[in-house]
């Protein structure tokens, strides 16, 4: 039905697709300031976002990010899972060459 | 993208550590700084995803909301949300605060009432006027909230003489209503109009102070550990008229813009005296969910309930109705 088309409504322009209730809660969760999540936690969350994107042959390696803590074991923040699914859509749909170019 | 957007979360929320929680940054794909919610990933204007879309198109925004979608599902399994009975309960100090408040309300609806009856010199003697008994723990027993239990119920009472006593401390009032109410047919309306408007105002104060002092200063939780609290600060379900009928009070209930409606006798239930000067008899409801309603204030609640959904329906078949002929 190609929804994706459908994201704003055509006479104001304004968006009608969006996550609701139990999304907005987790969101909420994932973005905070003392959200903080190990190796496995990061990976796991980026591979559930992006999954659709690779089995689509859309996207062939993922570019991760640096743990935002180091000591005393590394963590990352759910802020840069958020940061992480945003680069790789936006890089999504290229190839490896159009990457490195850009 | 860059982004700079406001949270629907205050970053008050999250105390002095995170005062720039509110603002939402993002610079060169890079979420900086403040939490997303609603404004941000919900269907609002001008938020994250929209930003996204107008920039990236519309396949790359879609890609982007299922992913997101995929990962706060993961997440909120990973860190569990539940809902239990001290997300809704209040401090002890708190809850005393409000039971003081709303018996100094009940007492000021009386005053209120016996002023718009013009009975100028008439002071409070016995507590006749509003609370349930509460059984007190020895634990938590609590000295100010007895003097509260006794006066709303005689000392010992089987014995009918003080019965008879207590409630006819505000019998004067009650027949003063009745004579001014009563006196004539077309007064009848506009005065009972009045007096709604009195104790509506009166009532309402109680209400605000006790709401303020309740939520969310006397939450036993608060809002980080507060899931309650969580779903309305974020807005991803109930509002805080819910919250506050569930820990504090429901409050005054209300039908076509009035309080509870006398019927023919000057009673609203048959519970209650004629023209009983007592809010709690027109419908103002001190009690709230977690501890339960009074018979008589959950049928009120009902009545309430039921004029809302009456409207609904009345609203929708009448405009359809008026559309249809204006298409036609």
């Amino acid at each position: 039905m190609a929804t994706h088309k459908q994201y704003v409504v055509p006479t104001s322009g304004k968006p009608i697709r969006g996550l609701i209730q139990d999304s907005v809660v987790s969101g909420v969760f994932l973005s905070s300031k003392d959200c903080f999540l190990t190796k496995a936690e990061y990976m796991q969350l980026v591979y559930a976002g992006l999954r659709g994107l690779i089995e689509e042959g859309q996207l062939g390696r993922i570019t991760t990010m640096p743990p935002t803590l180091i000591k005393p074991r590394p963590l990352w923040s759910g802020k840069q899972v958020i940061s992480t699914v945003l680069k790789n859509i936006v890089m999504s749909g290229l190839s490896a060459k159009q990457i490195k170019e850009t | 993208m860059n982004l700079d957007g406001k949270s629907k979360l205050s970053a008050k929320e999250w105390g002095p550590l995170g005062k720039e929680e509110g603002e939402v940054i993002i610079r060169d794909n890079e979420h900086l700084q403040g939490t997303l919610d609603k404004n941000q990933f919900g269907s609002s204007d001008q938020g994250m995803v929209h930003s996204f879309y107008e920039i990236y198109g519309s396949k790359k925004a879609g890609e982007l909301l299922t992913s997101l979608a995929r990962i706060f599902a993961v997440y909120l399994q990973e860190h569990g949300f539940t809902v239990g009975l001290d997300d809704l309960m209040l401090k002890p100090e708190a809850n005393k605060h409000r039971r003081q408040t709303i018996e100094k309300g009940h007492q000021d609806g009386v005053i209120a009432a016996a002023k718009f009856a013009e009975m100028t010199n008439f002071k409070i003697q016995k507590m006749n006027y509003s609370n349930r008994v509460v059984y007190q723990s020895k634990k938590n027993y609590d000295k100010d909230i007895e003097k509260l239990t006794r006066s709303a119920i005689p000392d010992d009472p089987f014995d009918t003489k003080n019965v008879k006593k207590c409630v006819q401390a505000d019998d004067p009032i009650r027949a003063r209503l009745e004579e001014k109410i009563g006196q004539s047919m077309e007064m009848k309306e506009s005065l009972e109009a009045e007096m709604d408007g009195l104790m509506k105002g009166t009532m309402s104060s109680a209400t605000s102070k006790v709401l303020k002092d309740c939520i969310p200063d006397g939450l036993i939780k608060r809002f980080p550990k507060n899931n309650i609290s969580a779903m309305v600060l974020t807005g991803a379900k109930g509002g805080v008229v819910n919250q506050t009928q569930i820990s504090a009070l429901l409050g005054q209930q209300e039908l076509e813009g009035r309080r509870v409606p006398k019927m023919q006798n000057g009673k609203t239930l048959p519970c209650f005296l004629a023209f009983d000067p007592n809010p709690r008899s027109s419908g103002y409801v001190s009690d709230r969910f977690i501890t339960g309603l009074r018979p008589q204030d959950f049928f009120f609640h009902c009545m309430a309930g039921r004029e809302g959904l009456i409207d609904t329906a009345v609203k929708t078949s009448r405009s359809g109705y008026l559309q249809r002929c204006l298409i036609k």
